[in-house]
């Protein structure tokens, strides 16, 4: 029996969709596909499924997100996202899910789809899609356009203003850049055939073409130096930008008296270079750091969610972000709790397990207080604001990231002072080299001496290397699908000496065999219950179970029904619940004997069946654990029961003392908080206070949203265990990296100081010798993070 | 060799020129976003005539 596919995404149909489109029976897996197949059909742009040649990338639609886009129409988001210019609106989005050519096709063919949109822009190198749309059009449209066609769109915060800003900021270095080289460019032709003995007129003439070419580096170029060191001195500090300007200055004085005299000291070639090489490398710097991992972006994803606000009696969506104290909401069962408040209609339960870890559920009533991220179990509440989104208790966790991304790392830190103090030692040297020359010698000595000190030891290495070095090896590590959120995890992991793992998804493959199946009811209805209500849980085992039932079904070419269950929820680190035609349907887990996972379809309190699963340890989990405990403890924590635990820590060599069974939750994270030297790994919710306070939380591919916020870092792909290791070898890597180059270019300075004390070196030596030291650290790197790419 | 007195500044000149013409790419946006244009030039410019005007609103 053939499997059919799907018309739009291509996948295996197993519940079918299929309807006649001009006469052509087609198949759907789900709706999401078939509703983005007409709008195709309808607008003529059937050509996408021609562009659309890699078949490898996922365009499915059956795990879409609920998209809730009308808080978009609140006048209050209006005047913050969207700019109007020249009779237009514009707003920007980050689109989730643009992979190709025909991504970018069909989400620029938009204004043909929707006649209110003007244009539409993707930036595929940022997701970015720029929207601009008639005055009349509605903004929640645009958002459920993009978000029928198969794609998530972002709203971005960052209005025109900062976005201008930051272009023209681009646009400025690269102008500064260009001009600088095309001066330093004809400046060392000159030089050249001077040093290669032009004679004495065309000498003269190149030293002033020389001196012309020089002047726009001098007061355009080099802007940026006088800038910074001018805001550290005002600010008392001495910026590493103060020994590059007083080298362009002194060694300018001279050249330029020179040119109108003897021809004996010209440093124009020696200047320009510097000056080019370094706003060049600083550049560089600025790019890769902008291309890594764009942070705010994944803030603004956690504060994306639309809250209903009651205006009038009427339940209104609005950004969560606009409430103020004093509004009221309403939150429905299910729902997250948006905000600190009072509860003044409606009693419940709340699940209080992100901010207190506590698991169990806490009643709530009329007058009683509930915090943001708490998750309303029961019934609809209805809430009065009493804190804003930043003062709230899951506004201030947020904060707390955020902060954590903007602090310096203990080793950038580090370098900055030790720059510091080496700026002003190396001004006192110069200072105190030309007095003790002026004295000694003459005054032209001193002059030359002072100057090549100045330039040979400007710490620009020293300054670059840190940023640098960690860009790159965080942007090394997203691509290989590590994203981390906080650059101090490459520091705190050489500090970490014991690794804890959550057992399933992250130890095991997460992909459930389902070994026995102990009917008590009817097998089909058995099947249909737990398939539709497993598609309200993310955990790895709904989602095992679910393949499972669905590969029978079609094997069978049967199709399950939907079953639309009401107040479906989560109950983490047990299983889930659901309503379905007044009766209360749960999935639990339950003990068994043999070792193996079980669980329980209730109806009520009647057991309708009984599953048996058993899960696999990932492929190469041994082998990479072996690895791991060379310089590792490592335990493994896990909710399930203890035979099964026990059975998975033996197949993986753990020691019975360094395995939990059974913990809850809060117990978790004791357990973390008792090893503060340790990387938490895990998945589920029942995971995420232990990640957030383990000193390296890790987040593992489908992890729970919980879990997503409290890590540090999360791994995008499926296969955890190797993830691990690379985040390790990188992390240790750059960090080595980083003391490697900060060590060489402290020792070439020292060397760089006696040569030019001692009067072995003259300033063009010194001015070609420090941009190469300058690269020897920039190249030394980037080959070196390069490297680590095709080790890891 | 007094010929390069008058080819040099030319050369200089023309040099500018071209400097001149980078800046204003630069400053027209062209290398903003390197990714996309590579793929854009790929997809063939096919123009629904009549569809613009009275294209149905589909985003629901």
């Amino acid at each position: 029996m053939s499997v059919d596919k799907c018309d739009h995404c291509g996948e295996n149909i197993v519940v079918r969709y299929n309807e006649a489109i001009e006469g052509v029976e087609k198949n759907f897996c789900c709706l999401g596909c078939k509703s983005v197949y007409k709008i195709l059909q309808k607008n003529q742009l059937q050509d996408y499924y021609q562009l659309r040649q890699d078949e490898t990338q996922s365009i499915s639609l059956k795990n879409k997100k609920e998209a809730k886009f009308k808080y978009l129409d609140d006048p209050e988001f209006n005047q913050s996202f969207v700019v109007e210019t020249k009779g237009l609106q514009e707003i920007s989005f980050y689109v989730e899910g643009v992979h190709c050519a025909a991504c970018l096709w069909i989400l620029e063919k938009l204004p043909e789809i929707n006649s209110s949109i003007r244009s539409a822009n993707l930036n595929m190198s940022t997701s970015t899609l720029t929207v601009k749309y008639s005055l009349d059009g509605k903004l929640s449209d645009i958002a459920y356009l993009i978000s029928d066609l198969g794609y998530y769109p972002h709203p971005i915060l960052e209005n025109q203003d900062v976005r201008n800003l930051k272009s023209k900021e681009n646009r400025k270095d690269i102008t500064r850049i260009a001009i600088s080289f095309f001066c330093t460019g004809n400046i060392m032709l000159f030089a050249f055939s001077n040093y290669l003995g032009a004679d004495q007129s065309m000498r003269v003439f190149f030293d002033l073409l020389s001196g012309v070419l020089f002047l726009p580096i001098l007061f355009y170029g080099a802007v940026p130096f006088y800038k910074n060191s001018y805001g550290a001195l005002k600010s008392k500090q001495l910026s590493i930008d103060l020994p590059i300007v007083l080298a362009i200055f002194l060694g300018a004085a001279l050249s330029y008296l020179s040119l109108m005299t003897s021809l004996d000291h010209i440093y124009f070639d020696t200047l320009t270079t510097l000056v080019f090489l370094i706003l060049l490398s600083r550049f560089l710097l600025k790019v890769s750091q902008q291309k890594s991992l764009n942070q705010e972006n994944i803030y603004s994803f956690f504060s994306n969610i639309p809250t209903k606000k009651i205006v009038d009696g009427e339940e209104v969506d609005v950004f969560t972000r606009f409430l103020k104290v004093d509004d009221e909401i309403v939150v429905y069962p299910g729902e997250t709790i948006p905000l600190d408040g009072v509860v003044l209609e409606g009693s419940s339960s709340t699940n209080n397990s992100l901010i207190t870890g506590e698991i169990k559920a806490i009643k709530v009533f009329r007058g009683s207080e509930v915090f943001s991220g708490c998750i309303n179990n029961e019934e609809k509440l209805i809430i009065k604001v009493t804190k804003t989104i930043n003062d709230s208790q899951l506004g201030l966790i947020l904060k707390e990231v955020e902060q954590g991304w903007q602090q310096k790392t203990n080793l950038m830190k580090l370098t900055d002072k030790v720059t510091k103090y080496f700026v002003f030692s190396q001004l006192t040297i110069s200072i105190f080299i030309f007095i003790f020359f002026l004295f000694n010698n003459d005054f032209e000595t001193a002059y030359l001496r002072a100057l090549t000190l100045i330039i040979i030891t400007c710490p620009c290495a020293l300054g670059l290397t840190p940023p640098l070095t960690i860009t790159l090896g965080l942007s090394k590590l997203a691509k290989n699908g590590i994203l981390v959120k906080d650059e101090k995890v490459l520091e705190n992991i050489q500090l970490a000496k014991n690794i804890f793992f959550d057992k399933t998804g992250t130890l095991t493959e997460g992909n459930f065999q389902i070994v026995k199946w102990e009917s008590h009811y009817d097998r089909e209805k058995e099947e249909e219950l737990i398939f539709n209500l497993e598609s309200y849980s993310s955990h790895p085992i709904a989602h095992s179970i679910r393949e499972f039932i669905a590969q029978k079904w079609s094997e069978n070419s049967k199709e399950i029904s939907k079953l639309e269950f009401t107040q479906a929820k989560e109950l983490p680190g047990v299983g889930l619940e659901g309503v379905l035609q007044g009766q209360l349907y749960t999935i639990k887990s339950v003990e068994n004997e043999n070792d193996q996972t079980s669980f329980e379809l209730r109806q009520d309190e009647k057991i309708l069946a009984k599953i048996y699963l058993e899960d696999h340890p990932q492929n190469d989990a041994r082998e990479v654990l072996e690895r791991l405990r060379v310089d590792y403890k490592l335990y493994m924590i896990s909710g399930d029961n203890s035979g099964v635990v026990k059975r998975i820590g033996d197949e993986l060599g753990f020691p019975k003392e360094q395995v939990y069974s059974q913990i809850k939750p809060k117990q978790k994270q004791e357990i973390i908080a008792a090893h503060p030297d340790s990387i938490m790994v895990g998945d589920g919710a029942n995971d995420a206070i232990a990640i957030n306070s383990a000193l390296v939380g890790v987040a593992v591919a489908n992890s729970m949203d919980l879990s997503l916020r409290a890590s540090h870092v999360f791994f995008n792909n499926p296969n955890s265990l190797v993830s691990l290791e690379k985040l390790i070898i990188v992390a240790g890597e750059t960090v080595r990296i980083i003391k490697r180059n900060v060590s060489f270019s402290l020792i070439y300075n020292m060397v760089g100081i006696i040569l030019a004390i001692m009067g072995l070196i003259t300033p063009l030596l010194a001015a070609i010798l420090m941009p190469i030291s300058s690269f020897t650290v920039l190249a030394s790197s980037l080959i070196s993070t390069k490297k680590m790419r095709n080790n890891v | 060799m007094d010929i390069l007195f008058f080819t040099i500044p030319i050369a200089l000149f023309l040099a500018l020129i071209f400097l001149g013409v980078f800046v204003f790419s630069v400053f027209k946006g062209q290398f903003e976003d390197l990714d996309t244009p590579a793929y854009r030039i790929l997809l063939e410019e096919k123009n629904i005539k009549g569809k613009n005007n009275d294209s149905e609103q589909s985003g629901n």
